[in-house]
């Protein structure tokens, strides 16, 4: 087994239709994998020495799986293999998701794909907002209510539905499919 | 209305601190089912006082809509805003359809996303339990940095407990003294343990009160006034009503004892209780002082007896120049 290979491990793979990779710092279940799976093809990924890991590495790993660009999603700790990976091979990317981020060290000026960041009400770090925007002009923020870094485990039906929806709608997302109506 | 403006630019006038708004819904005694609009009007009118809204039922409201409307009303009226935020009276949940069992849950959240549409300085979505919302960015923002002062209601536990966690003012109203020292002593031990004290301007104290030139005529006039026995239809005081929204689970863990807070009571056992001040300004003045020394409340909210016309008047009069100068030389 390669180096890239081991330090991305395909963790398990489930669902059908488009695919969304779900990057985490380790091999712990995930509670949102299966409900986005009812949606799309969702490929988990253990980011293994998140330190090391680089994004040459995660695309060659994505690879060997699918040639398709997927929507992605990174838990904090994985967060900056995403960044390395969307700065270098933004092709690669159609959507990219992040749950409790830190403030990225570099500026995507010339971005075009679609990025949501979504925080715990509960580990909200101040200005958190300010610096993604100024760093990611047309980066999305969302509060997750009574929730803290581990959101994915702790309010999963709520973070699963807004991730849902953004890997559907990219920007689109903003605009409610909902209906409103009680009785037909 | 506009007796009541005229009750309003009086208080300012005779050195009120405070005037305040409440919300009550399908209500022959308050008439005021939207606080935001008189508010509005009172912007226009009262130059001085610090316009209290106590309060907004959030629960059930958009607190989105709630957000901007205190924002714009600090604005409009420079700054003097305090933003009391309450679960409404139980008949309130008939009003627009709401479970009752769900109140506190909501009021939780809802004064979470309004704190944070106030303060959050870039666009925001929100996931939560009962409010979705993909982005807001609400404008105009509070004049008050980083927002106005907040109270909610306190007189259960769980509320007490919810308000020193999050560091928030607490109101007391449709109770009596016993009771409400009760929460507040609850109250301040939970701030103790949150890691903080609550001032005596944390704690508001809402009390029914005429004033006359004597005590005589004080009572006179508050036995002319009530009369016409009491109203209820869908009010508060429709027991069938809050007898089925306390079953559906809107008191908490000690729900008998909050129930009880809304029982009516004859005007003697009021006065002594606390939920009535009455009398000329030198008994109310002693009533208030004791109100205000039991519980250490350090704001005294004042349900004037509104609907007596120049009586009315004359009681703000007297309460303006023979009350507060003396309420403001007590310390509690």
């Amino acid at each position: 087994m390669d180096a890239a290979t081991k330090r991305n491990s395909l963790l398990d793979a489930a669902g059908s239709g488009a695919p969304v990779v779900l990057l985490q710092a380790d091999a712990a279940p995930s509670r949102i994998a299966p409900i986005l799976a009812q949606h799309f093809r969702v490929l988990r990924y253990a980011v293994n020495d998140p330190e090391a890991a680089s994004s040459h590495e995660l695309a060659t790993a994505l690879a060997s799986h699918t040639t398709d660009p997927v929507g992605m999603i990174a838990d904090a700790a994985s967060a900056h293999v995403a960044f390395a990976l969307i700065a270098t091979r933004p092709e690669l990317i159609s959507a990219l998701a992040l749950l409790a981020p830190p403030a990225p060290d570099r500026a995507f000026a010339e971005l075009k794909t679609p990025v949501l960041a979504l925080f715990g009400t509960r580990a909200l770090p101040p200005q958190i907002g300010r610096q993604l925007r100024q760093a990611i002009a047309t980066c999305h923020v969302m509060l997750v209510y009574d929730a803290d870094d581990d959101m994915a485990n702790q309010r999963p039906e709520a973070v699963a539905a807004a991730l849902r929806d953004f890997m559907l709608a990219g920007d689109r997302f903003l605009v409610t499919g909902k209906s409103g109506k009680l009785y037909p | 209305m506009r007796s009541s403006l005229a009750q309003f630019r009086l208080a300012d006038e005779v050195g009120f601190d405070w005037v305040t708004v409440a919300e009550h819904h399908y209500s022959p005694f308050s008439l005021n089912p939207n606080p935001m609009l008189t508010a509005g009007a009172l912007t226009q009118i009262v130059r001085r006082a610090k316009i209290a809204l106590l309060g907004s039922t959030i629960p059930i409201l958009n607190p989105i809509r709630v957000a901007e409307e205190f924002a714009m009303i600090d604005t409009m009226s420079g700054g003097r805003v305090i933003a009391g935020m309450l679960r409404g009276t139980p008949n309130e949940y008939v009003t627009y359809n709401i479970n009752p069992a769900e109140s506190r849950e909501r009021f939780e959240e809802a004064l979470a996303l309004i704190v944070a549409a106030w303060t959050q300085t870039e666009p925001f979505g929100w996931q939560g339990r009962y409010y979705e919302y993909r982005t807001i960015s609400i404008w105009p923002r509070p004049v008050q940095q980083p927002y106005p002062k907040i109270y909610m209601s306190g007189s259960s536990p769980e509320s007490g407990e919810f308000a020193a966690r999050n560091r928030v003012g607490l109101g007391f109203a449709f109770t009596n003294v016993p009771l409400a020292q009760k929460a507040a002593t609850h109250y301040r031990e939970q701030a103790t343990r949150a890691g903080w004290t609550p001032t005596a301007d944390d704690v508001i104290y809402r009390v029914l009160v005429h004033v006359a030139d004597t005590d005589e005529q004080a009572l006179d006039d508050m036995t002319n006034a009530t009369k016409s026995g009491p109203r209820t239809g869908l009010t508060m005081a429709n027991r069938t009503l809050e007898g089925a929204v306390a079953d559906a689970g809107y008191y908490g863990r000690d729900r008998e004892e909050q129930r009880q807070r809304l029982m009516p009571r004859g005007l003697k056992e009021s006065i002594d209780i606390g939920q009535v001040a009455l009398g000329s300004p030198e008994t109310v003045v002693r009533q208030v002082e004791r109100i205000g020394r039991d519980l250490g409340a350090g704001i005294i909210d004042f349900t004037i007896a509104h609907d007596m016309g120049d009586k009315t008047l004359h009681a703000i009069e007297l309460l303006g120049t023979k009350v507060l100068p003396r309420m403001r030389e007590m310390e509690f």
